[in-house]
């Protein structure tokens, strides 16, 4: 009897346990690692993008084959949106930013958190304009 | 739970209190269960609480894992597009070239800002290979060394390429750029200890990348460079390019440019391919090597130690053609008669020397000597003399070898072969514009009128115009004083010995032309039949055109590439012989030529 009594305890213990602390915490964890994963894709994104206009002569073509690339892309199943913004092509300090943002679908959405926008703001040298006369 | 353990407890203390002889026994037992029961009822959540710790732990970890591979990727990131700048940025490093002892330079190589970098300093070795290639030339064609000139632009390109090589290794002209892109571009993750800066320099360095391949110095014209010398040479998409960090020999001295490649932008490479290039050495290279690629590094001074470091290799994305900018050729145009009246005993009368144009038209020598004063023999029949009488007055037309009336037309006045003569300009007027053609140099010397400015000599040059401010994409022109660029130094001449290339066939009676009137004149020979020349008085009147043309290179060192001098003379003869006079044209003027 009091076995029993003792191995329902432990029972209670360990579900309440893991319910409570095990799962919210793994759950937490693939979260994390999925919005971790995606901020470091996306910030690996922009720099490619921004090297991939800093090659370009000017800001209509930048923009352009930002478009392009991002038409192109092929987004991975968690992430449902892929956008670039504010391109600067500054032709007089030689430096092209932008920024990417991405919509990451969480794993395990958390009332709030279904989706959560990760966005990087990147910055690269222009090198296509030659040297001046 | 808690008062479980109040029942638990109140029911030992009763049972102790009943048999106090086994109270020892009893406490150790109470004591056991005791501790038995506490354990088994706090177990779960022990292994629930040590198990949620190390999850935390593991989580706390694996973030802090993300946030240094983050960290280190993002200031990898940075560091790569601070050699990013690096390299696009060295273009900047300027040096502002100084005239050698002689006055002369590099200032028509430079840009816009009157100054040499990495961009133009192929330019600099390209117009000093060129001086001495020249020089080279000049002396197998025994023509002269070209005196101090090719030593001069050598020693002072070397200069220019010294003072650059030590602005582009000084570390701290390259940490500007570096810093300007890298302070702006943090490890976001680490946030306010993210900061990127070059930190240490010590491990940055610079390398001489691809050697053999292309500089940017275009060579599409052969002939840009003088017949007998040899450069080192590279094409690629049907381009030739002098090669990079392989020098090219001209005069004895060896010529290093830096290699760009064609149509490529700066971009990073792997540091082993740095690594690999920085031990390739250059050879023949007298002056230090300009470098083209440059390493690195930089770091997170933060609570987070990271370091990263990353090569770049520069292109200014701009060639040149190899030539000399501000340089000409001069062409000198000399014409000259020279008119004599020969009284048939030994007493000549020669009018002043006189210089002729293609305009002069007419001229009269001497008018109405009087003929009757004068006795003249026969040259074949000394014996027997011929009286004349008469006002005898000259006429010669001048300057017809010259109509029409164009540059090409004086070069090539009578006949004769003048390739030599053509050839050498041609070549020399490639030298500021490469790829020129002999039928577009006909062109324009066919465009450009003779002129006559009273002076014995006319000099016209041939000398490039210039749209753009670092003298590239060059005109031809050709002009007299007065039509030149500021920069065109009419004092300059070549440093060459001048030798006659051409010999033009002499022309008798042609194109100029010489005539004579004799007023009221007569002749008689005595005791003799009357011959079967006219009965009036009349004289022997003859012209003689023959030319020559000169060429005198020079190395271009100080502008001027080379002299074509064309010598003309009109030799005129008037007599007061009756003409009957092609049998002794040849006593006139001696053999034909």
């Amino acid at each position: 009897m009091k076995n029993r009594r003792r191995k329902g305890n432990a029972l209670i213990e360990s579900i309440v346990g893991v319910g409570i602390v095990f799962v919210p915490l793994v759950l937490f964890a693939a979260d994390l690692a999925v919005m971790f994963h995606a901020a470091h894709a996306n910030e690996e994104f922009a720099e490619q993008l921004a090297r991939l206009c800093s090659t370009l002569p000017d800001e209509a073509n930048a923009l352009k084959a930002c478009s392009d690339v991002i038409k192109q892309y092929r987004l991975p199943s968690n992430i449902s949106n892929l956008q670039f913004s504010n391109l600067v092509f500054d032709a007089g300090t030689q430096e092209v930013s932008l920024t990417t943002s991405m919509v990451v679908s969480m794993p395990v959405p958390f009332p709030g958190y279904e989706r959560v926008t990760v966005s990087a703001n990147v910055k690269q040298p222009i090198v296509s304009v030659p040297v001046p006369r | 739970m808690q008062r479980k353990l109040k029942n638990a407890k109140a029911e030992e203390n009763a049972n102790a209190e009943a048999k106090p002889e086994a109270k020892p026994h009893a406490n150790a037992v109470a004591k056991q269960k005791a501790k038995r029961t506490r354990s088994n009822k706090g177990s779960a959540f022990a292994i629930v609480a040590v198990c949620a710790l190390l999850i935390i732990i593991a989580i706390v970890t694996g973030f802090r894992m993300s946030v240094f591979l983050g960290s280190s990727q993002e200031m990898k990131n940075s560091v790569d597009a601070g050699a990013l700048n690096v390299a696009k940025s060295v273009f900047e490093l300027k040096t502002k070239p100084k005239a050698s002892s002689s006055g002369y330079g590099y200032s028509d190589v430079t840009d816009s800002q009157q100054t040499i970098s990495l961009a133009n300093i192929n330019r600099v070795w390209g117009k000093s290979f060129l001086v001495n290639a020249n020089a080279q030339a000049m002396s197998q064609q025994g023509y002269g060394s070209g005196g101090n000139s090719p030593t001069d632009a050598f020693q002072n390109a070397s200069t220019v390429n010294n003072d650059l090589y030590d602005l582009l290794t000084k570390k701290g002209n390259l940490a500007v750029y570096f810093n300007k892109l890298v302070s702006s571009k943090p490890a976001k993750l680490l946030g306010h200890g993210g900061s990127v800066s070059s930190g240490a320099t010590d491990e940055w360095d610079s390398a001489a990348l691809y050697r053999g391949e292309e500089s940017n110095i275009e060579l599409n014209d052969p002939q840009t460079i003088p017949t007998g010398i040899n450069a080192n040479l590279h094409t690629k998409n049907n381009q030739t390019y002098l090669q990079g960090y392989n020098p090219s020999e001209a005069n004895g001295k060896h010529f290093c440019f830096v290699t760009f490649h064609a149509n490529e932008a700066s971009h990073l490479v792997s540091n082993s391919t740095f690594d690999q290039w920085k031990n390739v050495a250059v050879p023949n290279s007298t002056a230090m090597t300009l470098p083209n690629t440059f390493k690195e590094s930089g770091q997170i001074a933060g609570q987070l130690q990271l370091a990263a470091a990353a090569s770049a290799v520069a292109n200014p994305m701009r060639s040149y053609e190899l030539t000399i900018p501000h340089s000409f050729v001069a062409i000198t145009l000399n014409s000259i008669a020279t008119i004599r009246l020969d009284d048939g005993h030994g007493h000549v009368t020669t009018y002043p020397q006189m210089t002729y144009y293609s305009d002069t038209g007419t001229v009269q020598p001497f008018k109405s000597v009087d003929l009757e004063k004068k006795r003249y023999t026969y040259p074949y029949t000394s014996s027997k003399w011929l009286a004349t009488s008469g006002l005898l007055s000259g006429y010669v037309s001048l300057g017809n070898e010259l109509q029409p009336d164009n540059l090409w037309q004086a070069i090539n006045a009578l006949p004769g072969d003048h390739s030599a003569a053509i050839t050498a300009i041609l070549q020399r007027v490639k030298e500021f514009k490469p790829g020129y053609t002999q039928a577009e140099l006909q062109n324009l010397l066919k465009g450009q009128h003779l002129i006559n400015n009273g002076e014995d000599t006319v000099t016209y040059y041939i000398f490039p115009k210039y749209s753009t401010p670092d003298n590239t994409n060059a005109q031809v022109s050709v002009g007299t004083a007065g039509q030149l660029p500021s920069w065109l130094n009419k004092s300059a001449s070549p440093e060459g010995s001048s030798k006659t290339i051409v010999k033009e066939t002499t022309q008798r009676d042609k194109p100029n032309t010489a005539w004579s009137t004799i007023n009221e004149g007569h002749y008689e020979i005595p005791m003799t039949p009357k011959p079967d020349w006219p009965s009036y008085s009349a004289d022997v009147h003859r012209t003689a055109v023959s030319g020559t043309l000169s060429w005198q290179p020079g190395t271009g060192w100080n502008q001027c590439l080379g002299v074509l001098s064309i010598k003309r003379k009109t030799d005129v003869i008037f007599t007061g012989w009756p003409s009957r006079s092609s049998d002794y044209m040849d006593e006139i003027f001696g053999p034909v030529q």
